[in-house]
């Protein structure tokens, strides 16, 4: 049975409104369901703990946001998956485009946390850019910069352009 | 904003997220389009872009499974453990880096610290080591040395074997010379003082009858003389005197580094006789003497002794058992 501090209205509102979103952002960041559990368990303290403390929030998804991205950043140093050896040589050693894409999430983990959080945001949640830069505190002419770099490295990747 | 008749694929890329979301207008997006119809490598990019973000947007969404959203700050699943072990390597590199530096460093010199002082104990091992090994080459090269010995040892029919033979062989301690007892002496118990002390002058045979000659004994008697030679024709006229058997070459005295050796094994009722006897052909120490130097008669001749010799005698436990009834003597004529 859960506890009266787990099922407080702030935290029934934050599970209600962004639950969903927030554990995807973790399972995309971290690409591991247990990190994603600790993530999202750390998220959501924080994010109770915040709204506490504040009278009222102007755009309140930009604001779980930009407490997520600090939060799976932090994590992201020591929980992120990083390729191995082996696997680096494999992507390395695909030698046509389809078989390359059939691994498109591994290449895609090749991609520093940033420009991965920046394509996940932009293109997999469609947020715009203003809200993708209050979540992240980048410009937004750096992130749409940043978006097509990325982009560039991954099909550089992808279709051998290197 | 435009970038003039003939954008070029730099300028096209800086617009290409804009591109990509439809975002560019009028005469931008007409001179973008016609770039990209004429340059091949920046069309082939955009399709791979457009590509790229389609999978990206088909990436499999997660839902928030039903248990976490019940109990979001306890729910637990079956990989419990592999986070706990996340965890706890992640509450370390929680800690801010200066401590961890700190905790580490000082680990590390401790453990530095540690191996130093195991050092020296180490070393006393390996020297312990070395030391026994020694010795058990010493007492191999002295079995070699005196192989007669333990040929006619072995003859013996009550001689028990190799055991025995190992201890007729044994090398006379350094202590013994000096008067002091040697280290076997600590091991034999159940003696008064006066019979362990070592004898340095002519030992009064008033003591002599109270002697008892236990089970395993060595007896040692040691000689300082100028003249291991004319010493040692006094031995053996005093063994002949016992009847003793001197057919081996340990009976008869074998020639040594620094002496000559006697090594015996009799029956443990002729010790003490061979004691007395051995006491009287020990001289008088020349401090004794007020006439300056004396010469003594020998059996073979007279032969000039200077008397400056001296006579020490102990006993000891056998580290290795001897034939019962059998007490082992060794008799040292070392050169002065």
């Amino acid at each position: 049975m859960a506890s009266k501090k787990e099922t407080s209205s702030a935290t029934e509102s934050l599970l209600q409104n962004y639950g969903d979103l927030l554990f995807d952002l973790c399972e995309s960041a971290l690409w591991s369901p247990g990190s994603a559990q600790v993530a999202f368990r750390s998220i959501l303290k924080k994010l109770v703990r915040q709204k506490k403390s504040l009278a009222f929030i102007e755009n309140e998804r930009g604001w779980v946001l930009a407490v997520a991205f600090a939060e799976l950043k932090r994590l992201a140093r020591n929980h992120g998956r990083k390729l191995s050896a082996s696997e680096q040589i494999q992507l390395d050693g695909n030698t046509n485009v389809s078989s390359r894409l059939k691994q498109f999430e591994s290449y895609f983990q090749r991609l520093s946390f940033d420009d991965q959080m920046l394509l996940i945001l932009r293109d997999k949640y469609g947020l715009p850019y203003r809200e993708i830069a209050s979540a992240t505190g980048f410009p937004e002419g750096t992130i749409k910069v940043r978006r097509q770099q990325a982009l560039r490295t991954l099909e550089e990747w992808v279709w051998d352009r290197t | 904003m435009g970038v003039g008749p003939d954008m070029n694929c730099f300028q096209w890329q800086n617009l290409a997220s804009d591109y990509l979301d439809g975002a560019l207008m009028g005469a931008l997006k007409r001179e973008a389009d016609e770039h990209l119809e004429e340059c091949e490598d920046c069309g082939d990019r955009q399709k791979h872009y457009r590509i790229l973000v389609s999978a990206i947007s088909n990436q499999p969404r997660s839902v928030l499974p039903i248990p976490i959203r019940r109990a979001p700050f306890s729910a637990t699943f079956a990989i419990r453990d592999a986070m706990r072990r996340q965890s706890i390597r992640s509450r370390w590199e929680a800690v801010p880096w200066y401590l961890r530096t700190a905790l580490e460093g000082t680990s590390i010199v401790f453990l530095i610290i540690f191996a130093i002082s195991l050092g020296p104990r180490v070393r006393a091992l390996y020297e312990r080591n070395i030391e026994h090994r020694l010795a058990a080459f010493n007492e191999s090269f002295r079995l070699a040395e005196f192989s007669d010995d333990l040929e006619a040892v072995q003859d013996e029919p009550s001689y028990g074997g190799a055991p025995a033979t190992i201890a007729l062989s044994r090398g006379i301690p350094a202590e013994s010379l000096d008067g002091v007892p040697a280290a076997e002496t600590e091991e034999f118990s159940g003696e008064t003082e006066e019979e362990t002390t070592v004898v340095e002058s002519h030992a009064s045979s008033a003591g002599n009858a109270a002697i008892k000659v236990g089970n395993s004994e060595v007896w040692r008697f040691n000689y300082k003389t100028d003249s291991p030679h004319e010493l040692r024709a006094r031995v053996i006229q005093a063994l002949k005197a016992l009847n003793f058997d001197l057919t081996t070459a340990a009976a008869t005295g074998i020639e040594a580094p620094g002496g000559i050796q006697f090594d015996l094994l009799v029956s443990q009722a002729q010790v003490v006789a061979l004691k007395q006897e051995l006491e009287k052909i020990a001289p008088v120490p020349a401090a004794a003497i007020p006439q300056g130097p004396k010469y003594v008669e020998t059996s073979a001749n007279l032969h000039p002794v200077t008397l400056t010799e001296s006579f020490a005698w102990y006993r000891s436990r056998s580290k290795r058992a001897l034939p019962k009834g059998k007490a082992r003597v060794v008799i040292w004529l070392s050169q002065m």
